[in-house]
């Protein structure tokens, strides 16, 4: 039986921990140009830049702490930025320049996929 | 009568200023300061004279204009020590940014972002380039464009070049202009001939043109100089508040019911060439 206390243990730990379910993404700026961001699609004009607040959602009863790590990276800097701000939970999107790319979501240093982006070239 | 406590209290906020900044900033859209618009030389109409700072941002910037652009915290207090953050275009081939110094580029929106040294975004604001569509000239801060001008001998007045969009809105933003007389000897430049502002002087009687040049755009203004029934020094302020057409001594000017479409008569972009000395330099 001590021999399956660790295990017993790890299951436990694991059962604990929150599990990524997607993105909640609030739009905080409001740009001089429609946007369209969520968790599934970002599109907007070349020059605007939109803060955006996003939590990540936990299919367990076990959510996410304010403090775990998060990082939004666009995977091409030259279309669309994504910076950080002082709040860990908000970030800023700079529409660069038109093209397409892909924003990689990392939670607890664990990447969850990406988010398609789009850049158009002249306001909606 | 003596004034109730709760009515002093209720005065007493109105009459502190809470934001202690100098001019009137745009107010970042993160809300954690400010961003003030500095003219880089003379001639912003955006500027009152002898200002370089800007009373209040303007709707939109003239494509291929200058400004400078400055950050200040909104609460010294959370920032004090803080260096100031870094200005930057979102988009460099809308607005160029070289420093603090800014060229627009290509009409639309575009973000300016102040970001730290660790390449945080500490603030941003959005400002708008729009395509010059009509040239204009204003008696000092009189915004009713000027039609023709009507000086005395010795009388001097400040005139002011702006450029508007289809829309009708003012547009800032430093731009190169040319002034050019006629004939000098009617009318002469006094200072401004390379810049938005500028200062002319009633020399001899007689008439002449008086043509602007901004870029592809021109104006040519008809004026009149007579002989004036008292000394020169007096004359100075006369003509800058003067803007009705009952009063002689100053340019006519054009109803203020124009809405983007050209005046007829005399503010026509012309291909100035009208007169006779040929000295209309500059004009495309």
């Amino acid at each position: 039986m001590n021999r399956l206390l660790p295990l017993l243990a790890l299951l436990a730990a694991v059962g604990c921990q929150p599990r990524f379910d997607g993105l909640e993404v609030t739009l905080y700026s409001n740009p001089p140009v429609p946007v369209r961001v969520s968790d599934q699609e970002i599109e907007m004009s070349v020059g605007l830049a939109v803060a955006i607040d996003v939590e990540p959602q936990s299919s367990t009863r076990f959510g996410y702490y304010t403090d775990d790590p998060m990082t939004l990276r666009s995977q091409d800097r030259a279309v669309l930025r994504v910076e950080p701000t002082e709040n860990p939970r908000r970030f800023v999107l700079v529409a660069v320049s038109p093209g397409d790319t892909c924003v990689e979501i990392e939670v607890l240093n664990d990447d969850h996929g990406c988010i398609p982006a789009t850049v158009l070239a002249a306001p909606n | 009568m003596r004034t109730p406590p709760l009515l002093l209290l209720l005065m007493l906020p109105a009459c502190t200023d809470s934001y202690d900044h100098d001019d009137s900033p745009k107010y970042g859209e993160l809300g954690v300061g400010a961003f003030l618009y500095r003219c880089p030389a003379d001639g912003d109409p955006t500027c009152p004279a002898g200002a370089n700072t800007a009373p209040s941002f303007p709707s939109a910037l003239a494509l291929g204009s200058q400004i400078d652009l400055q950050y200040t915290w909104q609460d010294d207090e959370d920032h004090f020590g803080d260096p100031l953050p870094q200005l930057q275009s979102a988009t460099s081939a809308r607005l160029r940014d070289d420093g603090s110094r800014f060229t627009a580029l290509e009409p639309g929106f575009v973000a300016v972002l102040a970001l730290t040294g660790n390449s945080e975004v500490v603030d941003f604001v959005h400002l708008e380039i729009s395509a010059i569509d009509e040239l204009r000239v204003v008696s000092g801060d009189d915004p009713i464009p000027l039609l023709k001008l009507d000086l005395l001998t010795g009388e001097e007045q400040d005139l002011q070049g702006l450029v508007v969009d289809l829309r009708d809105t003012r547009l800032g933003g430093i731009l190169p202009y040319s002034w050019v007389s006629e004939d000098p000897a009617v009318l002469e430049l006094v200072s401004g001939s390379n810049s938005g502002r500028a200062r002319v002087r009633a020399v001899n009687p007689g008439t002449t043109n008086l043509t602007v040049t901004q870029g592809e755009h021109s104006l040519t203004l008809p004026v009149a100089v007579e002989l004036g029934s008292s000394s020169a020094s007096d004359s100075d302020s006369s003509a800058s508040d003067s803007t009705g057409s009952t009063d002689s001594t100053a340019g006519t000017t054009a109803d203020t019911d124009a809405t983007g479409g050209t005046s007829s008569g005399t503010t026509a972009d012309t291909d100035a060439t009208s007169g006779s000395s040929g000295t209309t330099g500059g004009v495309l």
